[in-house]
């Protein structure tokens, strides 16, 4: 079991020393600096009450927005590069498994998110305190729950490019992504009175199927609740957290028995 | 004796499917043989042969559609079997953004050496490669020669028992050949076995006391490379002027392999009809230049019993 961490966390420190090392990735992480301090400019151009609202705001979705960005484009690029430029073939001849290969890799990939997501927080907190926002606990369990929901999309990611080329494993995260934060809105539908649900049955069991299969990611957004001031439960946070940690699980796993399948020509 | 059998290849079948309407494609075809402890083991044939595919079997990195691979007695995806194996593959590609000492140092983790001694590894495998000067950059700066130097270097960071090498010497100018074949032998000095293809035949012939021979998928020889080269035959070759375009029809229609260079003309002959055919060029007033003697080669004899598609 300790050999085995050992691999993993050796493919893992791997992964995250090749990527930081990356300009692209250098580039993404200032591009996401530039805008938090955009969410700055931004809140000189409304009155002052709304001024701690907008930086509040804005950060956040500047925080998540470019960390789900990241995490789609390193995610669908790393397996997908051990494969295109071969480096696969040093790496699995080695003692290692294939599914502690899958493993190291997500784990290398979470680490990369880790990084960055401490660099835009720090950014986004010296914003908040140069504004006069009084930071509280529910600031923190807001970056938490966001930081939860890229763990969940960095899954997805890895699950896609274990079979898939970058582009469509792009296309079908960023996919499940979007459907994701829309879990809530078509619950919705589905109990309305009136709607495309009440206007066509038939789509019921489709939208049945979307709810109950793709993880609700509207959960991991409580910017609502910061800016109605109102206090999270940490059972909220913590069965959340179950939640997501449960997907990561189901995508992880499904992506390693893809990948134990796979032959390399 | 089984103890002595490092690698073993048993009836090994490898189909592929491929284009549009999947056809199947037979790329290995029954392949059976062995490598035994403490030898240098060419496996040899042309491109296309299989036996690229025939090496990533035996990594795991594909399944054999029938047949099975043994190494060190165990299954290719055994972890045990794999901590006595170093892997070189052909045309390697590594992170080109690590310097070689960190990907040495990570690929020495995934084998579980101890940190001190991997330090210590990675160090003597630098020096050994003649990448000492260039440890401190980044792989991606390094030519092609360069990166297949590193290649044999992350094969060996586990100190492994087989050394499995595909295709080394590919690529290579005259002097990072020489030295890939210097490290080969040392290695085997060191009591290492080693395993590497090529179709470069004249440096197999020179290095390996045992070959396989494979042409289309199929194993043509397996056995001592000298009792091959003992089975080769006796070849005459003359180099004469002034023959004319009758005579090279003529001794083209004897079988005979005639190439024209220039205002001269080169013919292979067997020695026992080779008095003949000299006699038969002065009569038809040619001058001879050169008559020499030798054994077939390796590759003449790979040559001629591919072109017939039989088994030596």
């Amino acid at each position: 079991m300790t050999q085995m961490l050992q691999r993993v966390f050796a493919v893992a420190g791997s992964t995250f020393w090749e990527s930081v090392r990356n300009r692209a990735f250098i580039g993404m992480l200032l591009g996401a600096l530039v805008l938090i301090a955009g969410s700055m400019l931004l809140s000189q151009m409304v009155v002052f009450d709304q001024r701690q609202r907008v930086v509040l705001d804005f950060g956040l979705f500047f925080i998540s927005f470019t960390g789900v960005i990241i995490a789609i484009i390193v995610g669908v690029l790393l397996l997908y590069k051990d494969l295109a430029q071969k480096t696969i073939y040093a790496l699995l001849t080695k003692p290692v498994r294939r599914f502690e290969f899958v493993l190291g890799r997500f784990l290398g990939l979470l680490a990369i998110l880790l990084f960055m997501f401490i660099i835009m927080t720090g950014a986004w907190l010296l914003v908040l305190k140069s504004e006069g926002v009084i930071l509280r606990g529910i600031h923190f369990q807001a970056l938490f729950l966001v930081f939860i929901q890229l763990c969940i999309v960095a899954s997805v990611a890895i699950l896609f490019s274990s079979f898939s080329s970058p582009v469509l494993s792009g296309i079908f995260t960023f996919g499940i992504y979007a459907v994701g934060r829309q879990v809530d809105f078509i619950n919705d539908l589905m109990t309305a009175t009136k709607g495309p649900f009440a206007s066509f049955p038939w789509l019921k069991p489709i939208g049945s199927g979307i709810v109950n299969i793709f993880p609700d990611l509207t959960l991991f957004d409580i910017t609502r609740q910061i800016l109605l001031d109102v206090e999270l439960p940490w059972t909220f946070i913590a069965s959340t957290s179950i939640y997501g940690l449960s997907y990561i699980i189901v995508f992880i796993m499904a992506a390693m028995a893809i990948f134990n399948r796979r032959e390399f020509v | 004796m089984a103890d002595d059998v490092v690698l073993s290849l048993e009836q090994l079948v490898k189909t592929f499917r491929v284009g549009f309407q999947r056809k199947m494609v037979e790329a290995v075809r029954g392949l059976s043989f062995t490598v035994r402890r403490g030898e240098v083991f060419g496996f040899l044939g042309p491109n296309g042969a299989g036996k690229t595919t025939s090496i990533k079997m035996c990594m795991d990195l594909i399944r054999p559609t029938s047949g099975r691979v043994r190494v060190f007695g165990l299954s290719p995806d055994d972890l045990d079997a794999r901590r006595k194996i170093g892997y070189l593959p052909e045309h390697p590609y590594f992170y080109d953004s690590l310097r070689p000492d960190e990907l040495l140092d990570f690929f020495g983790k995934l084998y579980g050496v101890p940190k001190a001694v991997r330090r210590r590894r990675v160090d003597d495998l630098i020096n050994m490669v003649g990448l000492g000067h260039a440890r401190d950059r980044t792989l991606r700066k390094y030519s092609k020669g360069m990166v297949q130097r590193f290649g044999i270097a992350q094969a060996l960071i586990s100190d492994p028992e087989l050394v499995v090498l595909d295709e080394p010497l590919t690529g290579l100018d005259p002097i990072g050949r020489k030295e890939v074949k210097d490290i080969i032998e040392k290695l085997n000095r060191e009591g290492k076995t080693l395993f590497f293809s090529s179709h470069i035949l004249s440096d197999v012939e020179l290095l390996c006391d045992r070959i396989a021979m494979i042409n289309k998928g199929r194993l043509l020889y397996e056995g001592e490379t000298q009792e091959l080269l003992k089975r080769g035959k006796r070849i005459v070759e003359i180099v004469a002027l002034g023959v004319s375009s009758e005579v090279v029809v003529r001794l083209r229609a004897d079988g005979l392999e005639v190439e024209e260079i220039g205002e001269r003309v080169r013919i292979h002959c067997a020695e026992a009809s080779s008095n003949d055919v000299v006699r038969g060029l002065v009569t038809a007033g040619a001058i001879l230049e050169t008559v020499g003697a030798h054994s077939e080669t390796l590759e003449e004899i790979f040559v001629r019993a591919a072109q017939r598609g039989e088994a030596i």
